[in-house]
């Protein structure tokens, strides 16, 4: 919604606009994401870009993730704009890894905090162990690792921040870029507007392993996105998230347009929110209309020399692949709609609900 | 050999002008090497540019850290970054400013350029991309290169459209450069640049290091305390701000949700209000706030 300058005329229809607005989102959606924790783990002063969507969802993900976890971070942006000598943004455990082994990593971590539990070295408290990297660490050159980790069975959690290109190094392809989008390896031309290949798809390689739960998420939809990490840290073995993670500069749009641009690539079907749950696809967010993909894909400059015919071809593959998504999906399977009963409320100490639970399990002091 | 220091921040054209004038330069049968220095900072940072230009080959690769001349191309910068750091006795300084071009004059300086190219940028460009405009007030105030070959280095770097309007950016600030000399008196006089720096003493603060000590300095295993990068205020990176109206606020938090850099923070009374530490004003609390409590407004110039 386009924000209001002081002493606006039409005042009445600001007033209406602004009730249909809030009317539209449930009363969850508007106000549960208070009920993130206040305290930051990933600090301010980052050198990200103004207008981050991955800085964003990181925020998102440590706020769910608490203090009692270890990172292991592949290069990539979020490595490079996080950390620069002598500084830290993190407030937790960080290991920053080479581009291809956070998962390897995170293998290794997991594997020696149980040596370490077992041998009595430390108390039982629950560990959580995140490995976190981009679309090109992930997608790309950290796939082996990856694959490697989930099919060992790690209880780990994998997070892929997907910003559909490697911005780190200035915009290259990667094989997460979507089709028809221009990047300076796959550069639009007379020919061309773009990359010739479609988005490598992370999820259906990681359900192939069978792990106990992949999914994804996207952090215009704060509420999905912090269930879906709490449940990823709760289930014992590897768990997949794919974030998607806009980027302004990379995608051609401005700064302020990130958080709607994540809203319209889930509301349009091009990134479907959904997980899937030992083998049990469900999406979480379903609609039975889909926004025409020309919505999002006009906003970006990186799909301006997108003709008709290819954005045809788009539209008709989100179709497809949204109709896939919902044959596959089992509704009454462990359906959980979100509202702000099922999710816990912070309580005035500033602890989540969910952090007490942790706590008060592994027996650790208050 | 001249020295010129670019400051710009990320993505207004910094590395471009530095290159440009490079290339112009060339172009005469001059030699010239340019080359950007940045951290790891996105669009919005403090960066900076260099450009050396002699009549014989520049083999120097190193950054500029005694320059002749200094570009400034965003007004913000004198509060974030020592601008004049290591500037030669009798140098230049080329500045963007809306303000009265005496106050940036200062005891050993030669002569000062002053003009409003983010007005000039945003009427012909649209857009507060500054660096042909301060280009036009650079070789205005000191002929380093001809307009023509500036004009053709322009034109060979852009295509159609967007080469013209910047070369009518570029002669719109050559035309409404102010050029001030020491004494305070407005002058056209141009300056050769030829050998009128060599064994010129150093003005302005020492030059030193960036960073607080170097990696050598430092024992294995050293800690960097978490969180520490709080100490690095991105709050100058700023170009608007958001401004919040109580009255329409419904304490939702999403402002605070959507914030990338934390910077919305919640007071006791429930409101938000905006940390100006760490807010870079991308505009999304604006954006996204339902019920429109929150405009963005342009930035003061300091």
């Amino acid at each position: 919604m386009k924000s209001l300058e002081p002493g606006d005329k039409n005042k009445q229809q600001i007033v209406t606009k602004c009730k249909e607005r809030i009317n539209a989102m449930s009363d969850a959606n508007v106000y549960a994401v208070k009920t993130m924790t206040s305290k930051e783990y990933f600090a301010p002063g980052h050198r990200a870009c103004s207008g981050c969507g991955q800085a964003v969802a990181v925020r998102m993900v440590q706020k769910t993730l608490g203090r009692n976890v270890v990172m292991a971070s592949a290069t990539g942006c979020m490595e490079v704009v996080s950390s620069p000598f002598p500084q830290s943004s993190w407030q937790v455990p960080w290991i920053h890894v080479a581009f291809e082994n956070a998962a390897a990593v995170a293998s290794g971590i997991e594997a020696g905090l149980k040596a370490l539990r077992r041998k009595g070295k430390i108390d039982g408290r629950k560990i959580t162990v995140v490995a976190m990297a981009g679309d090109g660490g992930t997608a790309d050159i950290g796939l082996q690792a990856l694959s490697g980790a989930l099919e060992r069975g790690h209880d780990f959690l994998y997070v892929c921040y997907d910003n559909e290109a490697y911005m780190n190094t200035g915009v290259q392809r990667s094989s997460a870029t979507p089709f028809g989008a221009a990047t300076t390896t796959s550069p639009a031309g007379s020919v061309n507007s773009g990359q010739l290949t479609w988005k490598k798809n992370m999820m259906r390689i990681t359900a192939a392993h069978d792990i106990p739960y992949a999914a994804t998420a996207s952090p215009s939809h704060p509420l999905d996105l912090v269930n879906k990490v709490k449940k990823g840290m709760e289930i014992e073995g590897p768990a997949y998230l794919h974030v998607l993670s806009p980027c302004p500069p990379g995608w051609g749009i401005s700064a302020e347009n990130s958080i709607q641009l994540a809203r319209l690539a889930v509301e349009t079907g091009i990134f479907p929110l959904y997980e899937i749950e030992e083998g049990k696809h469900r999406m979480t967010m379903s609609t039975d209309k889909l926004v025409p993909v020309e919505q999002y894909l006009k906003k970006q400059g990186r799909f301006r020399r997108l003709s008709p015919e290819m954005m045809e071809m788009i539209q008709e593959r989100v179709r497809k692949e949204w109709q896939e998504l919902k044959e596959k999906s089992d509704l009454s399977h462990g359906h959980r709609p979100i509202t702000a009963e099922n999710f816990l409320l912070r309580s005035p100490e500033g602890e989540s609900e969910a952090e007490k639970i942790f706590r008060v399990k592994a027996g650790a002091p208050a | 050999m001249l020295e010129i220091r670019f400051h710009g921040r990320g993505g207004q054209g910094a590395v471009t002008s530095a290159e440009l004038l490079a290339q112009a330069a060339i172009e005469e049968g001059k030699y010239a090497r340019a080359f950007p220095s940045f951290g790891p900072e996105r669009r919005g940072a403090p960066v900076s540019a260099f450009c050396r230009i002699d009549d014989k080959p520049v083999t120097l690769r190193t950054s500029i850290d005694s320059p002749d001349v200094v570009v400034v191309l965003d007004p913000s910068l004198f509060n974030a970054v020592d601008v004049t750091r290591g500037l030669k006795k009798d140098g230049f300084l080329v500045i963007n400013t809306k303000k009265e071009s005496k106050q940036f004059m200062f005891e050993g300086l030669k002569q000062l350029a002053a003009v409003n190219a983010t007005q000039i940028a945003q009427e012909i460009l649209n857009r507060p991309i500054t660096n042909t405009v301060l280009l036009g007030a650079l070789i205005r105030l000191m002929p380093i290169v001809k307009v023509d070959s500036l004009i053709s280095a322009v034109q060979t770097r852009f295509s159609g459209k967007i080469a013209n309007l910047n070369v009518q950016a570029l002669e719109r600030a050559y035309q409404e450069t102010q050029v001030l000399s020491n004494n305070g008196e407005q002058t056209l006089e141009l300056v050769s640049p030829k050998n009128e720096f060599a064994g010129k003493e150093k003005v302005g603060k020492a030059a030193k290091e960036d960073l607080d000590y170097l990696w050598t300095e430092l024992s294995p295993g050293c800690v960097v305390q978490p969180g520490s990068s709080r100490d690095n205020h991105t709050g100058d990176w700023r170009s608007c701000l958001p401004v919040i109206q109580k009255e329409r606020c419904i304490q939702c938090g999403l402002c605070w949700a959507f914030c990338p850099d934390a910077a919305q923070v919640q007071k006791p009374d429930g409101y938000f209000s905006v940390d100006l530490d760490y807010c870079k004003g991308c505009g999304i609390c604006a954006m996204e706030c339902p019920t429109g409590a929150i405009h963005m407004e342009k930035e003061l110039e300091l």
